[in-house]
């Protein structure tokens, strides 16, 4: 198949070693690369009872055929590994350029093994490969180190590397690049932490070979015409991810003080009109014309951001309707290497126990002072920082309010209130990495459409067929804000591949990868009682906005998820079956 | 007739000539969907109508001093 490098980069960081093997192509055909493949290979390497922090863990960078091509929004690459904060599969995505920097540099995947004995960065140039010593970086944040990294390296050069968080091995660090876009979820930033690897630091003079050139531009030309620079689609250039906290407000489901109501008093001042007005700067990913990253900067602080997930976790979540101090808590996240969909969570989450007098932290709802030390605190495990650094379910374990720790599987809820969108509790429920929102969003019908968002009737169908598009679609690899049919998938993957592909096989290859990352959390233990959510949404009725008055039943949830389980084909425990594996061809 | 303002988010702003708000007369009886008529807004390319900060459905019959906010179809989160 073209469009790969047919190369994989295996680094044994222990013995500072190297070897370039064959990518394993028939994998890639039933798996195509990003998410997919990259959750094969660790399925198939990683034994049983991995301890995530032990060096026996992986951590694979994994890009897919399109990555480095002209094909619009290409620009991801996945970073897959067992995540420290669930115990779960981990795959992660991460925008910028270093994608392409891997694939220029010759290759489809780096799979790094082993530890260093001390802290150390790469330098990948082409085929040679340097490990490096990072003292003078250890400890510093992710902003200064990649500053310096790209003074050493040159500015052509793309940088991944963890802050004090991923260093610490806070179970909510991420890995950062181009400063201010990260591999967030799941501790992937303390994976690399643990191997003692602060960057990897990426430069490629080379190419990528597409089956058919011309027909390949015909289509990218004609998709980017017709299909990506619409007025449909243009929201991403003009207000990007922030539209979303006024959406959210008026359908009732903005997170508000850890998930006690769905409508903000103050989210005027967090929605995108008012960062519009702070607006300092565009940006966009490689080869994306859409171009959704928005600079803002308030005072001395200044981000590629904050996203709809940082506003609305961090802003209304924590009761902060002052973007200064949202840009703010952004920043320091983004520096220090923390996860601000966890970190807002978890504070939140203190702030209630504080609220509640379950445990005083000393952060109140709305107080921005003892907010915008948290992060530095989680990052250094100093302080109350150790406790939060804990996560929700960690901190509920020690102190009790396990009812209103918003996570599943030890993963905090991202951005929507699923009592408004009942889609989404079963999303979150059975999501493979505990509660995301990038494995299916079915709020784009419910909360935000004409389906009905009080209802169980056709959620389980929707949830699965939205699990097996984004499963596909992140393994090609592409950005989640281009809402390409499966038929225009295929046709744009046959272009690139050679292959002949149709908008079935892309269906089957979704379902395959949501099934593997299945079947490595049933190796791990993980069956239907770890697919639940947390008991206020069966039981605290929210009290405001459109979805007043709503919880999800907990009889109603169960049923819901049973019928997930049957559509699937799994057993009642949440189980795969061998016939159900070889159908799939797994 | 009555007076409603209509706000339009994202790239959908060209379909007021540039304006992001306008208070515009209608005829009574006018629904959140004929307001998309009306400007020209293919349907498929509105996802979300808010009416006076909440969510509405597109059959909402206006009252004079609505104010309607139309979203652009949103995908990834």
């Amino acid at each position: 198949m073209l469009g790969y490098q047919n190369k994989v980069l295996r680094i044994d960081l222990t013995n500072r070693n190297k070897s370039v093997e064959a990518l394993n192509m028939e994998w890639a055909k039933k798996y195509i690369g990003g998410k997919g493949l990259g959750i094969k290979y660790i399925y198939e390497e990683l034994k049983p009872g991995t301890d995530p922090l032990s060096s026996e863990n992986k951590m694979i960078l994994m890009t897919g055929p399109f990555t480095g091509t002209t094909v619009p929004c290409s620009g991801k690459l996945a970073i897959i590994s067992r995540s420290p904060a669930t115990g779960t599969i981990l795959d992660c995505s991460i925008g910028g350029h270093v994608g392409a920097e891997l694939k220029y540099a010759g290759y489809d995947a780096m799979i790094l093994e082993g530890a260093c004995d001390s802290p150390s960065y790469l330098f990948l140039e082409d085929d040679k490969l340097q490990f490096l010593s990072a003292e003078g970086l250890w400890g510093k944040g992710a902003h200064e180190v990649e500053t310096e990294l790209q003074k050493r390296h040159g500015r052509d050069s793309k940088v991944l590397c963890i802050g004090p968080a991923g260093e610490n091995l806070v179970t909510m660090a991420c890995i950062n690049s181009e400063y201010y876009r990260q591999a967030g979820r799941g501790g992937i930033g303390a994976v690399m932490g643990s191997k003692m690897l602060k960057a990897i630091v990426i430069k490629g003079t080379g190419g990528v070979k597409v089956a058919n050139i011309g027909e390949t531009l015909n289509k990218v030309n004609e998709i980017m015409r017709n299909d990506t620079l619409t007025d449909a689609n243009l929201w991403a250039y003009t207000d990007g991810t922030p539209m979303i906290v006024d959406m959210s407000q008026g359908a009732g489901i903005l997170p508000t003080r850890n998930f006690q109501d769905g409508t903000f008093e103050f989210s005027a001042g967090i929605n995108s009109e008012s960062m519009q007005k702070s607006r300092s700067g565009k940006k966009g990913c490689h080869s994306c014309g859409l171009g959704c990253g928005n600079f803002t900067k308030i005072g001395d602080a200044v981000v590629e951001g904050p996203e709809y997930e940082t506003l609305a976790l961090c802003g209304s979540n924590c009761a902060i309707g002052d973007l200064g101090a949202v840009v703010k808590f952004n920043q320091l996240c983004d520096d220090f290497g923390v996860d601000t969909i966890s970190a807002g969570n978890t504070t939140a989450f203190a702030m209630e126990l504080t609220e509640k007098g379950i445990k005083d932290f000393g952060l109140q709802f709305g107080d921005v002072d003892a907010y915008l030390a948290v992060p530095e605190k989680i990052a250094r495990k100093e302080g109350i920082g150790a406790e939060l650094a804990l996560g929700a379910k960690g901190l509920a374990r020690k102190y009790g309010g396990q009812d209103f720790a918003m996570e599943v599987k030890g993963l905090e809820f991202p951005g929507y209130e699923p009592r408004g969108s009942w889609g989404m509790g079963l999303a979150y429920a059975t999501s493979d990495r505990g509660a995301c929102h990038m494995r299916a969003w079915p709020v784009a019908q419910e909360a935000y459409g004409d389906v009905d968002c009080f209802t169980i009737e056709g959620k389980a169908q929707m949830v699965a067929e939205l699990q097996h598009y984004n499963s596909v679609k992140f393994s090609t690899i592409l950005c989640d804000f281009w809402a390409l049919s499966l038929d225009t998938l295929a046709e744009v993957l046959n272009q690139v591949t050679g292959e002949s592909f149709t908008a079935a096989d892309m269906e089957k290859i979704g379902e395959r990868v949501t099934n593997i990352a299945r079947l490595f959390n049933m190796r791990e233990g993980f069956r239907r009682e770890d697919d639940y959510l947390p008991n206020r949404i069966f039981k605290d009725a929210l009290k405001s906005g459109a979805a007043a008055g709503k919880t999800i039943p907990k009889e109603e949830f169960e049923k819901m998820l049973s019928e997930y389980y049957t559509i699937r084909g799994w057993e009642a425990d949440g189980s795969i079956s061998q016939s159900k594996i070889e159908e799939l061809e797994i | 007739m009555i007076k409603v303002q209509v706000t339009l988010i994202g790239s959908l702003y060209k379909y007021l000539h540039g304006e992001k708000t306008k208070k515009i007369d209608f005829q009574e009886g006018t629904s959140a969907e004929d307001i998309l008529r009306e400007l020209g807004i293919p349907s498929e390319y509105c996802s979300f109508m808010m009416v006076n900060g909440l969510k509405a459905p597109r059959s909402y019959m206006l009252c004079e001093g609505d104010e309607v906010v139309v979203f652009p179809l949103v995908s990834g989160g």
